[in-house]
């Protein structure tokens, strides 16, 4: 029998002994866990007396999705991982992503943080997580995928989105210099782990510290050629302060300009920037007035920007069509030299052509802006390519150096700058082809310019008061030598109908006379059509520069006989030696003394009617009778019905033989009354004249 | 009869485990804190000649404490050591186990590695100590205990992967004992446990728990002048004393309060009964004078 102080001393013995080898472990449900629980759950051993307990006070268990979780601190973590089990010693003595960093600014959504609302061990990581899904799974035990940036993007996710922020899942080069050691996403890819290693066996090379732009460079390796360029904030502003946001100070050239997450604007943009300004913004908002890069101020009068889009691709500029034309269209940032991707400059050095952070150079192949303007590349094999010995003696003698289209077009300045003339055309043309310097000068009595005019070919010309004028670039594109005699390479040649830089081809058919003097296309095949292999008939007795006379701008006429310049232009043909041997002109010479009012000063006519002419040239007012007072030598009839030409050396009658006007029109009879027939036939025929 | 003698027993065990865990304190006092730009140092060890040596492996070096207060840097050869654990004094020479290349260093004083050992069977070495001519390692890859001889071969080992008595999980920090017995930390059986010098008849010397006279994560084990084995937990903190039989000697108080160290690792009772121990947590190594 077992009296009841016995049970007393069976119960409080048994019980003894379930406290300490039955009850085992549970955890906070209440179900039974097995020692490997408590391994790390310390707080799951049954029956802990308070009095005796040598666990760490942790007064508020940790929550995970709102539950309490229990969930050890980074010291538990850290009884393993010291090394006698698992080594992460690196990654506790690293400063990679600390543990005990305030997060209570970040939007964390679904991983815990300590009892002090820290991140910690198991912020990210947990034993009971599932294994690796591919082999070398890189880092087990996360809470969330590591593949896809997942479990960065829970608490960073402000540092994901497009534009403001580095991007990732995007393919990398295969050429990166990044460490094999460096974590890639899918195919990859770049994730945030790629360049932010988090318990790498390195500190984060370039996340801290001055020398970001070493990891930026691994990827980006033709970008870090900006180093010590004037682009380079960190080397060209060293000693400049500035309130924008960056720090020039360190040697980290990339993050003058961008930051890696959270940029002012695009392009991870790291200074203040008005974004709607568009993309030039980001360029002139250093190289405005008084920015950064002020010394080299954009300026509008160049290139123009923006307005309007490239109807074409064009690769080598990067530009795809549909794009808008920008600053960086042309010029790249990042690289001084486009031959040399090393070359820097030296404070504010004055770019050339060849350098000035281009995209490609203006060389002898004017390689930029035949990227957009092709057509124009015809200039290449002309004489208006700087490579001809007439530009290089030029630059020799200036000690100046320009590109195939910089000599004449100015970028980003306006290349007449200081000019006071209307004509842009003529000033350009002029600098050239002044008389004084190595190109064919065309100072004296030219085709006018600065003059209205009507084109049937809307021919260029420069405005003014609304007005277009003529102008060099009227009769000339100085890209193409030949419009009929393809792009014919040449060599200090002069130029005739054929080619000359002319805006519409001259020959057979002068039809860039014709273009504007539709009126004279009646000389066309008739005997005044003196069309030439080489010349066409308008130029036959007409040079647009360097003629004989201003009035006319008559050819040169050499030792013809005459007494006036109308008379020598004509006897160069019509003389026993010319061309016009059998239309010999023998009695000619109306007298001079007199002087006779033209019909404008008598209020008959036009000047045309009846034109004049003095020793100095035309005369609306007083002149003498002159071959053209008579004879219109583009007009074989001034009737119309006698324009059809008949055989050639056809004689003429009184209402062909390019006469002007019908005799009723003149002035003879004003002078002569009846006598006038008999004058006139004394004059103008042998026979009759022999009679008398 | 038979009751009466059953409750003898049954009342002698609860008893015996009740007064196993009625808290016995130890008064610590503290003597002095190293801290020498230390990176999770792991453990520490002592010559005769008072010298201290801290394994400083994260900073790749050892950091000579000596007996003068002088505090030296050993830089070993470029490179020798890498993320290495335990460092022992073994008959006049410092060795280090050179942990993840599973090699054994002998260290000059002047940071040359004059002797390289190279274990067998992927063993990565945790702990050493010299065992008469002897040498015992602990392997925290095959979770065994590796004795190699004079010539430094290996001589036998015992142990597997286990919870059983004999087995470990994660054998750990060494101490030799009473009659070179073997006293080892069995980190995640959280024990400590102690066999002959052959490997055989083992004594558990504290048990898993986290109440006094228990152990969560045993590190560092050391005998003092009483032949008391202290035994550090990394978890808890504690240090806690035990005898070779195991009988709960006593927990490290300070103002009655027990000590919580910052993660002790390795620790070491020099001939003054000074224990020197490695918080390895808050890199630094402090000395305690045991009362």
């Amino acid at each position: 029998m077992i009296g009841p102080f016995k049970k007393l001393i069976i119960g409080f013995a048994v019980l003894c002994l379930c406290s300490t080898f039955i009850l085992g472990q549970h955890n906070p449900d209440g179900r039974k866990v097995s020692l490997d629980c408590v391994t790390c759950h310390v707080s799951w051993h049954d029956n802990i007396d308070p009095e005796k307990s040598l666990l760490p006070n942790i007064e508020a268990p940790i929550q995970i999705q709102g539950m309490p979780a229990r969930i050890p601190t980074a010291a538990m973590c850290y009884t393993c991982h010291d090394g006698t089990v698992k080594d992460s010693r690196q990654t506790f003595a690293s400063s990679n992503h600390q543990m005990d960093m305030d997060v209570k600014h970040v939007d964390i959504k679904s991983l815990p943080l300590d009892k002090n609302g820290k991140i910690y061990c198991g912020t990210c990581h947990t034993p009971h997580s599932l294994k690796p899904t591919r082999v070398g799974g890189l880092a087990p035990f996360l809470r969330m995928e590591k593949m896809s940036s997942a479990i960065c993007l829970d608490c960073h996710s402000n540092q994901a989105s497009a534009h403001k922020n580095h991007p990732i899942k995007v393919k990398v080069s295969a050429d990166n210099s990044m460490p094999e050691s460096t974590f890639w996403g899918k195919d990859g890819s770049m994730e945030c782990m790629t360049c932010h290693p988090i318990h790498g066996t390195e500190s984060v090379v370039g996340v801290t510290g001055n020398d970001r732009s070493e990891l930026c460079s691994s990827c980006h390796a033709a970008y870090f050629n900006i180093k010590l360029t004037d682009h380079d904030l960190t080397s060209s502003l060293m000693n400049k302060s500035s309130n924008i946001g960056p720090d020039f100070s360190g040697n980290d050239p990339c993050a003058a300009c961008h930051v890696s997450h959270n940029g002012q604007g695009e392009h991870m943009w790291s200074m203040d920037v008005d974004a709607k300004a568009g993309e030039n913004a980001y360029c002139v908002g250093c190289h405005s007035d008084t920015g950064l890069g002020q010394e080299k101020n954009f300026s509008h009068t160049g290139h123009p920007v923006s307005n309007f889009k490239l109807r074409k691709n064009i690769p080598a500029l990067g530009i795809k069509a549909g794009d808008k034309l920008l600053c960086k269209s042309c010029h790249d940032p990042h690289q001084w030299e486009f031959s040399n991707k090393h070359a820097v400059n030296t404070g504010n050095e004055e770019g050339t052509e060849y350098t000035s952070f281009l995209r490609l150079p203006d060389d002898a192949q004017g390689q930029l802006c035949i990227s957009c303007h092709s057509g124009q590349s015809s200039v290449f094999d002309s004489d208006h390519s700087v490579a001809r010995e007439g530009f290089q003696q030029y630059f020799r003698e200036s000690n100046a150096l320009h590109g195939q289209c910089t000599v004449c077009h100015g970028a980003h300045t306006d290349a007449l700058e200081g000019s006071t003339e209307d004509d842009p055309f003529t000033v350009l043309c002029m600098r050239c082809h002044d008389g004084q310097h190595f190109a064919t000068s065309v100072v004296h009595n030219n085709h006018p310019i600065g003059v209205p005019f009507t084109s049937k070919s809307n021919l260029h010309g420069y405005k003014k008061d609304n007005q277009t004028l003529l102008s060099c670039n009227t009769c000339h594109d100085p890209h193409k030598w030949g419009q009929t005699v393809e792009n014919s390479p040449t060599v200090d040649l002069n130029g005739d109908d054929r080619n000359s830089f002319l805006t519409i081809s001259n020959w057979p058919e002068p039809k860039l006379c014709l273009d504007c003097h539709p009126e004279q296309e009646t000389l066309l095949n008739s005997d005044h059509d003196l069309t030439e292999a080489d010349r066409s008939a308008c130029s036959f007795c007409h040079a647009p520069h360097n003629a004989e006379t201003e009035y006319g701008i008559f050819a040169k006429w050499g030792e013809a006989p005459g007494a006036s310049f109308n008379e020598k232009h004509c006897f160069s043909c019509h003389n026993e030696q010319g061309s016009a041997s059998e239309k010999l002109v023998e009695g000619y010479s109306h007298p001079r003394e007199f002087g006779i009012l033209a019909p404008p000063a008598r209020g008959t006519g036009d000047w045309l009617d009846f034109p004049l002419f003095t020793e100095a040239g035309p005369s609306k007012t007083v002149g003498h009778i002159d071959c053209f007072t008579c004879h219109n030598p583009h007009s074989w009839s001034y009737k119309l019905k006698y324009q059809e030409l008949g055989p050639e050396n056809e004689e003429g009658n009184d209402l062909t033989s390019f006469l002007r006007n019908p005799s009723q029109l003149t002035l003879c009879t004003d002078c002569h009354g009846e006598s006038t027939l008999w004058k006139y036939n004394y004059y103008h025929d042998p026979v009759k004249r022999k009679r008398y | 009869m038979r009751i009466n003698r059953l409750l003898i027993i049954i009342l002698s065990v609860s008893f015996g485990l009740i007064q196993g865990l009625i808290a016995q304190e130890i008064s610590f006092s503290p003597v002095r804190t190293f801290e020498s730009d230390f990176s999770f140092p792991t453990d520490i060890c002592g010559n005769d000649e008072g010298d201290i040596f801290v394994l400083d492996a994260m900073n790749d070096r050892v950091v000579q404490l000596k007996a003068s207060g002088e505090v030296v840097e050993i830089k070993p050869q470029r490179e020798s050591i890498y993320k290495a654990v335990g460092i022992a004094w073994i008959n006049g020479d410092l060795w280090i186990a050179d942990t993840p290349r599973s090699r054994l260093l002998k260290m000059k004083m002047n940071g040359r590695i004059s002797q390289v050992i190279k274990l067998e069977h992927q063993t990565e070495p945790v702990d050493i100590i010299g065992l008469g001519d002897n040498m015992v390692v602990t392997d925290r890859f095959n979770h065994t205990i590796t004795v190699l001889d004079k010539d430094f071969k290996e001589k036998y080992y015992w142990g597997k992967r286990g919870e059983g008595i004999g087995e470990f999980i994660n054998p750990g920090f060494l101490s030799a004992g009473p009659e070179n017995r073997v006293i080892i930390g069995d980190i995640l059986n959280r024990r400590v446990v102690s066999f002959s010098p052959s490997g055989r008849y083992p004594q558990i010397i504290a048990k898993p728990g986290v109440e006094r006279g228990q152990i969560f994560r045993p590190k560092g084990v050391a005998l003092d002048s009483k032949n008391r084995v202290w035994v550090a937990d990394g978890y808890t903190g504690a240090l806690q004393a035990f005898s070779i039989s195991g009988k709960f000697q006593g927990i490290a108080s300070k103002d009655g309060e027990s000590l919580a160290l910052s993660a002790p690792m390795g620790i070491y009772i020099d001939k003054q009964d000074r224990l020197w121990v490695v918080e390895s947590f808050a890199s630094k190594v402090s000395v305690w004078r045991i009362k």
